[in-house]
């Protein structure tokens, strides 16, 4: 039953996901392909990971108040452990859909091996939050209701159910600039689209070549995982002195 | 245990605020932009040093809101002083909170290997002890059940027999002997003084006076964050009962009533059973509210208990008018081996104060026949 759980949230965003691009086929009049299925649910793993790490450590170190009044330990291990909990639930998501696109008849591209970088600058960049914000909700104690219509809205700021190109040339852009985006993207062209993640990408949209991808999009994503974890380790260091007399 | 710890403060202050932080976005915004907040601080511990080297055995005595749990917070790092320094050299084991660890849901099997892994002990470590710690706590039945099924002193007691059986550079003691019934509390309480004496610093904070008499070396006595007399335990317990709070009102001296003289008219070591025959001499210079009474109470400087209490009406003595006063008191001392205070003071019933605090005296009681128990019962036993 355990098991069962950890595909619970990616099988949802995969099913609301379908009902939009659904919507979108319908109006367009074009038909719905297997690949935008096989697409959705790469793309809905690294998202269920970083909005299920999201909501769960934030609340992580107020809900263990108790322990952190009572007993000295590493105060990081909360957050952190929260997160590779996560990240295991992910790893049997990751499993089971990879099965079932196989099953489909998916073919995976040598690209595909772009995942595993990318995946290590999303577990910082996930850890680095989750100090920041596990830290952010002991003192203010409504961070957790902000970080859940973040994650709502979330959704929709990243290329889960749409790509970048459905937003513009320059709304491509902004989205891609969005960290949790960048990743999610590289993801789904690196997999889903057996694309290099190493030379820019493009998209027709009605004739006008928009860009999905660059490199610079890497080293951007590498920097702003490395830099947010750092941020993160520094502030719960600096804040975790007062730990105690907040919880 | 090994012996080389150390721990060490150095002029250590913690501040507490007592007015409420924000703790919402909501309410931080709002206070941005308005006034400034008051703020009300207030120093839970003031100034204290001192240093536990092995082998030595440091007792903190003080009353409720003395700062004792604030030092014992600062001592295991949960919260950091506000000035000041702590060096801790080496492993610090706690034996305060027991069981704050446990997952209710997970087995206690579980639980001595989460608890014990907060506690910073190695696996290897718990597995060579495991059978040890369960043994110890009694749990050997029910060792896989959740520790949510488990009472409350079952939690208690696996919990210290967790910390008991870590082997810390440097030890801290809260009030954890209050733990499971009777037996039990006797087998921790030796288990706590093999570990005290075992070399490594040990620091215990207690109200039990005569555990303190008994396990340390040296002791501090604080008073509101400020440590009020540093010495042998012997002394910080007769001190800590010679002021007790609410007895000493402000300005008591003034009130036109003293106290002179009060001896013993025997020898200051008695046998327990013995009469002793105290007197006392006084002047009042004014007459004192008409509700007052003359109060004696012989209070047991082990435990801090009154053993005995009595008011003048009790005796049809009248209390001392303008003028001087000489009374005398006899008390049969059917107590316990130990040492006993008998204090005077002029007492208000309506407030529950002492008024005038009164001279005290100093009675060690010695027995040639030991007992077990609260009185001197006067036993006679021969065969007929």
């Amino acid at each position: 039953m355990g098991f069962a759980w950890a595909l619970v949230n990616p099988a949802l965003v995969v099913m609301s996901g379908l009902i939009i691009r659904f919507a979108f086929a319908k109006l367009s009049g074009q038909p719905l392909e297997l690949g935008d299925a096989s697409a959705l649910a790469i793309k809905a793993i690294p998202w269920s990971f970083f909005a299920g790490a999201m909501s769960l450590s934030t609340v992580s170190i107020v809900s263990h108040a108790n322990l952190i009044g009572k007993v000295y330990f590493v105060r990081e291990t909360l957050p952190i452990a929260t997160v590779l909990g996560q990240l295991f639930d992910t790893s049997i998501g990751t499993v089971s859909v990879a099965i079932a696109l196989l099953a489909f008849g998916f073919e995976f591209s040598a690209q595909a091996l772009w995942v595993l970088p990318v995946t290590l600058f999303l577990l910082l960049f996930t850890m680095g939050c989750a100090l920041l914000l596990s830290c952010a909700n002991l003192f203010f104690r409504d961070v957790k209701y902000l970080v859940q219509v973040l994650i709502s809205f979330g959704l929709f700021l990243t290329p889960v159910f749409f790509g970048p190109e459905a937003l513009g040339p320059r709304g491509a852009m902004a989205m891609l600039l969005f960290p949790i985006a960048t990743f999610i993207q590289a993801i789904g062209l690196s997999v889903a689209e057996g694309r290099s993640l190493a030379t820019e990408q493009f998209v027709n949209v009605q004739g006008i070549e928009t860009m999905v991808w660059s490199p610079w999009f890497l080293v951007y994503g590498a920097l702003v995982s490395v830099c947010t974890l750092l941020a993160g380790l520094v502030l719960f260091r600096k804040f975790s002195a007062r730990f105690a007399e907040a919880a | 245990m090994s012996n080389s710890g150390l721990l060490e403060f150095r002029s250590v202050s913690k501040q507490f605020k007592r007015t409420s932080t924000h703790d919402s976005l909501r309410d931080l915004l709002p206070s941005l932009l308005g006034r400034s907040r008051r703020t009300d601080a207030f120093w839970a511990v003031k100034d204290v040093s001192f240093s536990v080297r092995p082998g030595e055995v440091l007792g903190i005595i003080g009353h409720n809101g003395a700062g004792k749990s604030t030092i014992l917070k600062l001592l295991n790092r949960i919260i950091e002083p506000t000035r000041g320094s702590i060096a801790a050299v080496g492993r610090i084991g706690s034996l305060i909170e027991v069981s704050a660890g446990f997952h209710q849901d997970l087995s206690g099997r579980q639980n001595v290997y989460l608890q014990g892994a907060i506690m910073g002990m190695r696996r290897a470590e718990i597995d060579r002890r495991f059978d040890e710690i369960v043994k110890f706590a009694e749990l050997s039945e029910f060792i896989d059940t959740p520790v949510k099924r488990y009472s409350s002193g079952m939690n208690a007691r696996l919990g210290f027999s967790i910390a008991a059986h870590f082997e810390p550079d440097v030890l801290i003691i809260d009030e954890v002997l209050a733990v499971g019934d009777h037996a039990f509390q006797v087998k921790a309480f030796s288990r706590l003084k093999q570990m005290a004496t075992g070399g490594a610093p040990v620091v215990l904070v207690s109200h039990q006076l005569d555990r303190v008499a008994e396990i340390c070396t040296k002791c501090i006595l604080l008073d509101h964050g400020a440590v009020a007399h540093e010495g042998t335990p012997q002394e910080c317990i007769e001190e800590y009962l010679a002021v007790r709070p609410g007895e000493l009102e402000a300005g008591a001296a003034d009130n036109g009533f003293s106290f002179g003289e009060f001896r013993n008219r025997g020898a200051g070591s008695v046998t327990s059973g013995d009469r002793i025959e105290l007197e006392y001499w006084g002047r009042c210079d004014s007459l004192q509210p008409n509700n007052c009474m003359l109060a004696l109470r012989v209070i047991a400087m082990q435990t801090g208990l009154h053993v005995y209490s009595v008011i003048n009406t009790s005796f049809n003595l009248p209390f001392p008018t303008v003028g001087e006063f000489h009374h005398s008191v006899g008390l049969s001392m059917n107590v316990p081996e130990g040492s006993y205070l008998v204090k005077l003071a002029v007492w208000d019933p309506n407030t529950n104060s002492d008024v005038v605090r009164g001279p005290q005296l100093q009675v060690d009681v010695g027995t040639p026949r030991p007992f077990w128990g609260n009185a001197q019962l006067n036993g006679d036993w021969k065969a007929q």
